[in-house]
């Protein structure tokens, strides 16, 4: 078949939508279809820069460009599945979020504007769409609640999932994720502050609140037990994994998060909080991890546990594991569902 | 994992790990060259290294050094003899190199330098050598010389030859010198040994990978070719059911046509008998199928046990009767019973003074009809009609006998009706009604020969179709009190008014009078 997929282009910002797209091509390709991407400049800010792209793809007609044929259009990302074609299929990672569940109380007039024009421009190409998959029950959730309209959930695995592997556990929490605020390590920088036991946080990832996470931990003299490693290869992830006596994953409402799954896969218990959003859909409360409220001295209790019970931690690592073998979850799978609409 | 932290140990442990981790992705295909590797040419020794050798291996080796062979049997008799009688390798090497061979060759000894003129000299000397000299001596030959020497005693015989020692001097001195450079040389020399055994390792173990590396490739290839011949299969197998979908949709085409021409053949039959004089149809019934008879019977009994008794149905009955006294059929015009069964209507016509005559298809219930004196006929109510001239009936009357007809001959039937009624004659037909869900459920199908349940709604419409007025819907026969749920609440009487309401409904209709 021929199909164009379409998603958004952040120069220089990488992370889980950078990875879930080239997962997409890559398997769409392995299974012998002609596959393009459109990748759609997107600025976050000013707010009329994402009016004007809205009104170019809403604009956009791709049923048969230059007399091509196009049998699916596969769309990613807000405002991508505006895009007109008769068999458009939306993959949605997620919305813009800024207008929906991350609005401000006090939001700026403009910011007011933007987020009626998208909630408009949103619900009427998603009931357009020939069909609806979201990346996560929590996104399908979202747009159900905001939008009326219903998804149907389609997990991915992370790239690179046959790689990851398991190893005796070292006196350290990992905690791999972009430095953002949504993704607020600070949480665990604080909660280490608590923690009686000797072990270590090991940060990985870049991000713009690397300077503020860096204050923080020389703030509380924390330098000796938490670490910011920066961006790091992939083998070094992995190892980092294999290692770890539990993993930190504690984001605001993820969409979906690939660390759990990753988490899963290196067989460790995963840490997180009972407002994450993604990540709660795979951890199993004090069966493959603890859903705990976001409270820093509550986390330090529970990785004081994890520390005191080092061979309870490693059985629901294991119980993780065998949670992620029963998922299914595969890209095969993914484009069987996918294709079949 | 008690032990105090040590950060910086430990992230360098795991960087360790990491980095002996297989890279994700395979590197690009080595470049593997398929011809063997030439085989390594044996090192050229400087002539000086020529002296290092263990003695077995040095003739041949400075053989093939300096005249580009190995020695022949009689040459290295000779050498071998030189060197026993003490003369240096040097000098043998001297020897080889200044032979008229080694000068044809151009064999040069660099290295040798001022101790070739020692060479030389010694090998000048060589018959003057004291060993050699008293050998000679001894054996008789040296004239009156030798005779003398031969009968000095032993001792005397040695120091006689003590001049000719000179002679051998310059062997020695160059053995001598030989030794010394020979052994740093040696060692050299059996490192150079061990450094080929491990290259000779190193090369068997490279060409074992490559054997490897040729073999996998081999794989890849072959299973390359078979996925290939399965592509190639799959290709044949999806052209094959193109072509087979291509020849099913030109057989769909085809039958599409074929069945296009039956209707239009269809059609145009149907328009025809449409368009037909109505005296030319036949007027006979169509003759009963084999087995006929068995069926009438069955329906017969049938009849009697489900319809109600004769008694019954013309208790029932009696309420048309009001309705006909207003009608042209209280002025005599005859009344047509359609479908009249056992002739319980029509005994009750007869009894009231009309001029009743009633149709039916079963000879059976004729026979009843006709035992009470009825006038009947065994006759389809089409062909009936059809026999009527225009405006001649005063009434036509059918009691279930719309539900068992076909639509396009119900809605002849209606035409035919509204032809033969004359003005203000009346139609009345009674059938089973289904806006009682037990009637339109279930007890309409008590009779096998129902052919579908008609609603009052639609029998009003077909009557209005076909020009008749004050159309009246008669609903009737509702369940008895007794069968009903008891109360009455909306809900109850809902309930009640769907399955205890009237099993049967008629329709009244009448020909308008300015027909």
């Amino acid at each position: 078949m021929n199909l164009l997929v379409t998603a958004n282009h952040a120069p220089f910002l990488q992370g889980g939508a950078e990875a879930h797209l080239a997962g997409l091509l890559a398997a769409l390709r392995a299974r012998g279809h002609q596959v393009e991407a459109l990748r759609l400049p997107f600025t976050f800010d000013p707010p009329a820069a994402i009016e004007r792209l809205m009104a170019f793809t809403a604009g956009l007609d791709l049923t048969a460009p230059n007399g091509q044929r196009i049998d699916r259009l596969i769309s990613l990302q807000f405002p991508g599945y505006g895009i007109t074609h008769p068999h458009h299929v939306v993959w949605l990672m997620h919305q813009h979020r800024a207008v929906y569940e991350l609005y401000p109380a006090d939001p700026p007039p403009e910011l007011q504007r933007l987020r009626t024009a998208i909630h408009a421009y949103d619900t009427a190409a998603l009931a357009r769409a020939h069909a609806r998959f979201a990346n996560s029950r929590r996104v399908a959730e979202r747009l159900r609640h905001y939008n009326g309209l219903d998804a149907e959930p389609l997990y991915h695995p992370p790239p690179g999932a046959e790689h990851f592997y398991t190893a005796p556990a070292e006196a350290y929490l990992y905690a791999p994720s972009r430095l953002e605020r949504l993704k607020r390590q600070d949480l665990l920088i604080e909660a280490m502050r608590h923690v009686r036991s000797p072990i270590a946080l090991l940060l990985s990832g870049d991000g713009g609140q690397a300077d503020t996470y860096r204050r923080l931990i020389e703030r509380h003299g924390l330098q000796h037990r938490v670490r910011l490693l920066g961006r790091i290869d992939e083998r070094l992830k992995r190892t980092l994994y294999a290692h770890a006596l539990a993993v930190a994953f504690v984001p605001f409402d993820e969409d979906l998060g690939y660390v759990t799954l990753e988490a899963m896969l290196a067989a460790k218990p995963v840490l997180t909080c009972t407002d994450s959003g993604g990540p709660l859909e795979f951890v199993r409360h004090e069966d493959t991890g603890f859903i705990c409220p976001p409270e820093p001295t509550l986390l330090a209790e529970r990785i004081d546990w994890l520390y005191a019970h080092r061979p309870q931690a490693a059985a629901m690592g294991r119980a993780g594991r065998a949670h992620w073998e029963t998922l299914g979850i595969s890209w095969t799978r993914v484009i069987d569902r996918l294709l079949s609409v | 994992m008690t032990a105090p932290l040590d950060l910086d140990a430990l992230l360098e442990r795991l960087r360790r790990e990491a980095a002996a981790l297989p890279a994700d992705d395979l590197p690009d295909p080595l470049p593997l060259d398929t011809t063997p590797p030439e085989p390594v040419p044996a090192l050229p020794l400087s002539p000086v290294a020529l002296l290092a050798l263990p003695p077995a291996d040095f003739l041949p080796a400075a053989y093939r050094q300096l005249l580009g062979r190995d020695p022949d049997s009689s040459g290295q008799a000779t050498y071998q003899n030189l060197l026993a009688q003490g003369h240096a390798r040097s000098e043998i090497l001297y020897a080889l190199a200044h032979s008229p061979e080694g000068r044809a060759r151009g064999a040069r000894l660099p290295g040798l330098s001022w101790r070739a003129l020692l060479c030389r000299w010694s090998l000048a000397t060589r018959r003057y050598r004291p060993s050699r000299l008293r050998a000679a001596l001894l054996a008789g030959r040296g004239g009156a010389i030798g005779a003398i020497y031969r009968r000095l005693p032993s001792s005397l015989q040695h120091a006689a030859l003590a001049p000719f020692y000179l002679a051998a001097l310059p062997s020695r001195w160059l053995r001598r010198w030989e030794t010394r450079c020979s052994e740093p040389l040696a060692s050299l020399l059996s490192l150079l040994e061990a450094q080929k055994h491990r290259t000779d390792g190193l090369e068997a173990l490279l060409h074992g990978h490559l054997d490897r590396t040729r073999a996998r490739l081999d794989h890849l290839e072959a299973q390359s070719i078979r996925h290939t011949e399965q592509l190639q299969h799959l290709d044949a197998q999806s052209i094959r059911h193109t072509e087979q979908l291509q020849h099913l949709e030109a057989q769909s085409i085809h039958h599409t046509e074929q069945l296009e021409r039956h209707t239009a053949a269809l059609r145009h039959r149907l328009a025809r008998l449409e368009h037909a004089p109505l005296l030319e149809r036949p007027t006979a019934p169509p003759p009963p199928e084999p087995g006929q008879d068995q069926l009438n019977a069955f329906y017969l009994a049938f009849e009697d046990a489900c319809r109600g008794s004769e008694a019954e149905i013309r208790a029932t009955q009696r309420l048309y009767l009001e309705h006909l006294a207003h009608s042209p059929a209280a002025q005599g015009l005859p009344v047509l019973d359609l479908g009249c069964g056992r002739g319980e209507w029509l005994a009750l016509l007869t009894e009231a003074g009309y001029a009743a005559r009633g149709i039916d298809l079963n000879p059976l219930m004729l026979e009843r009809a006709r035992a009470q004196g009825l006038d009947v006929a065994c006759q389809d109510a089409l062909a009936a009609l059809a026999a009527q001239p225009d405006a001649s009936l005063g009434a036509v009357t059918a009691f279930h006998l719309v539900e068992h007809l076909p639509f396009p001959t119900l809605y002849r039937l209606f035409a035919e009706i509204a032809r033969t009624l004359a003005p203000g004659g009346l139609l009345i037909a009674e059938t089973p009604n289904p806006e009682n869900l037990l009637v339109g459920s279930h007890t309409f199908y008590h009779d096998p020969t129902h052919r579908n349940p008609v609603t009052p709604t639609f029998l009003r419409f077909l009557a209005h179709y076909h020009g008749f007025t004050r159309i009246d819907i008669l609903r009737l026969h509702p369940y008895p009190e007794s069968a009903k749920v008891p109360g009455n609440d909306p809900l109850t009487e809902r309930v009640n008014g769907h399955l205890c309401g009237p099993q049967d409904y008629a329709l009244i209709a009448q020909r308008p009078l300015d027909a």
